[in-house]
């Protein structure tokens, strides 16, 4: 195998690549990448890594083949090579077992192992394939993934909701103390009804792999993976088994308070808010009368804060307390300028809208 | 010389509910679980007392003995509110406060008579406020220390306030029956009556020594008990920084079933504390020590703080089971401990199974409730079979 590439792309591919494989393990071979090395009308380098959970596989057009081939060697070293060398390309070889990276002034040698028994990173089945837009889809991902919960016992809700009905997808990320809730419209209609549960780590690797807007991802659903496609890369993730709990029960239908604020306001007005919260309860009270909105912030070491806003309020007066970092998440991400927030009782939860398609409910601290 | 005020509550939820429904004042109320559900009481009114309802009993018992009670299932979040505003009262006099429970306190008064008068003037103050901010009435036990405070509140209930003077405390505590003696509870009653030992006299011709031959390490309690002798202080909550308990064994223990079921009551008696100190725990710990004193610690943290005994429970199992199938050894002391200990008042609420902690909340307070009446032992936890069996498939 010989092959000679860009070098920026080239680090750019290595960078998402091994960011899959991993750091340490007992196999060495799942903290290695396999590079193959394709000839004829279409030459291309493909970078593949797996923690056998989720595996990566990206394409780079940008080469000269010398002679096809493959190899598999150690991901992150291969990867800080090609970051720290500074020439615009890069000539890789493999010689007898080692892997020979080339260039001015600099040749670095790599010890190989067998590609045959490197993982395989591919789907399984044909499973059923939905097409959305890169836009569509980043913008449901970022918008759910960070209400995903971290490491909990109750191994579901670690990984994102994926529901497709007809023509509308949904999205679904809960930590059990807010719930995220993003609908998108495909462009083409699915027959059977789809549910998945998605590691969240995939989908944050969605949106640093979906950058060109304009492309269209292609989502593969098949029994116990989920397979992603888009612009030369492809994402295939082993599926959470498990019950996702089910979200639209807890998604309030009515409220008795609404108020509609400027994002932005409501979010530095939170933020400021925010740096007084006690270590404890880490909550601030908001209360609603006339057009205004209060947060207090009380931390018995160091102070408090209290911070005023306008707001458009239609119905009752209210005061309930939450985590201000649950609000501040999901205004970080929304783009509208305006936000509506419904209540019911301080003790009941309190839901964040924008447009018809986002619904983010929210649990609050007890006062 | 100290001054301690036990402060409790009368029949606090039932008065709660009869406060709040005017409808409900003079008749029987009976607070607790659905008769057929096999609900038990957790305070019956003093109406409802007349016909031999008290907390404890099951349900349907207590509807049969007053059949015209009116049944409330408790509204916990209320009573809790009602208690965050006593609480307040208290500490407008001192900071030294201890909660027991919901609805019982120990306060320290000692020193606060320029500020607020004698400590009798205090108790009577205290009962005035509570009653004109609350409308419920508490009553009250002020003494040399908690011991002979918390007997006291209970003599003159409802709405009563008993004073027992340093100079007249065996005169006090002689006539009182062994029942009344703090940690005596359905194992050592029996003992007690077979050694024909019925009042605090009885027990107070017994030497140290024979105490500690019949009760083990709760003899010189017992001891020190009916002497009037506590010395126990305020434990007070901003001071709670963990909780934790720990066993010796006289003999070290290789039986797992033996030692998971020493761990279960140790984590139902943190839990219970937990809970009287308006706390949650975020971390919990068990600790080990071999026989040549090696000692071991296991941790988790939880994702969520939480107070539930059932929750703890399984995170104290969980840690025990990993560590009885990876390197049991024989046992010399074994304890579990709660740490990052966060306040209730502030929780944050959770979106999923909102009934089913509300439910396993409203078990671990009503158990609370009735410790808190009768002592440790009258209600106790079962290992089921699959306790540990389970988890050791799980490994």
């Amino acid at each position: 195998m010989k092959v000679i590439c860009n070098r920026a792309r080239l680090a750019e591919a290595l960078a998402l690549v091994s960011g899959v494989a991993v750091a340490r393990s007992p196999r060495p071979i799942l903290q290695c990448l396999r590079m193959q090395v394709e000839n004829g009308d279409n030459p291309t380098l493909t970078l593949q890594a797996t923690d056998l959970e989720l595996g990566v596989k990206c394409e780079i057009k940008e080469v000269e083949v010398i002679e096809p081939g493959q190899v598999v060697a150690n991901a992150s070293k291969l990867s800080a090579i090609v970051h720290e060398v500074a020439d615009e390309t890069i000539t890789m070889n493999l010689e007898q077992e080692s892997l020979e990276v080339m260039a001015s002034g600099s040749k670095f040698k790599l010890f190989t192992f067998d590609p045959s028994e490197f993982p395989p990173v591919a789907p399984k089945e044909e499973g059923k394939i939905i097409s959305i837009s890169a836009a569509e889809l980043t913008r449901a991902a970022n918008l759910t993934v960070y209400a995903a919960a971290r490491e909990t016992t109750r191994y579901a809700i670690n990984g994102l909701l994926l529901e497709v009905k007809g023509n509308k997808m949904v999205m679904v990320g809960t930590d059990g103390r807010r719930l995220a809730r993003v609908i998108s419209t495909l462009e083409t209609k699915v027959d059977t009804e789809i549910s998945s549960i998605i590691p969240a780590r995939t989908i944050q690797m969605l949106s640093r792999v979906a950058t060109d807007s304009d492309n269209m991802v292609n989502i593969r659903i098949m029994e116990n993976q989920v397979a992603f496609e888009v612009g030369g890369v492809l994402l295939v993730t082993s599926v959470i088994d498990g019950k996702y709990p089910s979200y639209d029960a807890v998604i309030p239908k009515e409220s008795t308070t609404k108020v509609k604020m400027d994002r932005l306001t409501m979010l530095s007005a939170l933020r400021r808010a925010a740096l007084l919260v006690s270590k404890d309860s880490r909550g601030v009270k908001v209360q609603l009368a006339q057009d205004r909105m209060t947060i207090e912030a009380h931390s018995p070491e160091e102070g408090e804060a209290a911070v005023e806003l306008p707001v458009e309020l239609e119905g009752e007066a209210i005061k309930i307390a939450f985590n201000p970092d649950y609000l501040i998440d999901p205004l970080k991400v929304l783009v509208a300028e305006q936000v509506v927030m419904e209540f019911r009782a301080s003790n009941a939860p309190a839901v964040l809208k924008s447009g018809s398609d986002f619904v983010y409910v929210l649990m609050p601290v007890t006062i | 010389m100290r001054h301690i005020l036990h402060i409790d509550m009368d029949a606090f939820f039932a008065a709660v509910e009869q406060r709040d429904h005017p409808e409900l004042r003079g008749k029987p109320v009976l607070v607790g679980g659905s008769p057929t559900r096999r609900g038990v009481v957790s305070t019956a009114s003093y109406e409802a007392r007349k016909y031999g309802c008290h907390s404890a009993m099951p349900m349907a018992t207590a509807v049969r003995l007053c059949p015209h009670a009116v049944v409330i299932s408790s509204g916990m979040g209320r009573y809790s509110q009602v208690s965050r505003q006593i609480l307040e009262i208290m500490e407008r006099f001192t900071p030294l406060i201890e909660p027991v429970s919901i609805d019982e306190a120990f306060l320290d008064i000692t020193g606060c008579e320029k500020l607020f008068g004698s400590p009798i003037e205090i108790a009577k103050k205290i009962k005035k406020l509570i009653y004109k901010e609350t409308q419920l009435t508490a009553s009250v036990g002020l003494a040399p220390n908690k011991f002979l405070a918390k007997i006291a509140s209970d003599l003159k209930k409802p709405d009563g306030l008993v004073v027992v003077p340093p100079h007249r405390i065996q005169e006090f505590l002689d006539p009182l029956p062994v029942s009344r003696l703090w940690g005596a509870g359905k194992a050592t009653l029996p003992k007690f009556e077979k050694l024909h030992l019925y009042t605090f006299a009885d027990i107070r011709k017994l030497p140290l020594s024979e105490m500690q031959r019949h009760f083990g390490s709760a003899g010189e309690m017992f001891y020190d008990f009916v002497r009037g002798i506590d010395n126990r202080t305020i434990c007070t909550e901003s001071e709670t920084k963990s909780i934790s308990t720990e066993t010796t064994f006289p003999v070290d223990v290789k039986d797992l079933d033996h030692l998971r079921s020493v761990l279960l009551e140790q984590t139902d008696q943190i839990a219970g504390r937990l809970r009287r100190h308006q706390l949650l725990a975020r971390t919990v710990t068990i600790k080990l020590r071999r026989p040549d004193f090696a000692t071991i610690t296991r941790s988790e943290t939880l994702n969520s703080p939480t107070d539930r005994t059932d929750e703890l429970w399984n995170t104290v199992s969980g840690l025990f089971e990993i560590w009885a199938n990876r390197q049991p050894f024989a046992v010399r002391l074994i304890g579990a401990g709660l740490s990052s200990l966060v306040p209730y008042q502030g929780r944050q609420l959770m979106l999923f199974d909102r009934e089913e902690n509300e439910r396993k909340q409203h078990l671990d307070q009503t158990v609370d409730q009735i410790r808190s009446k009768f002592g440790f032992d009258a209600i106790t936890r079962g290992l089921t079979s699959t306790d540990g069996k389970k988890k050791e498939e799980n490994q």
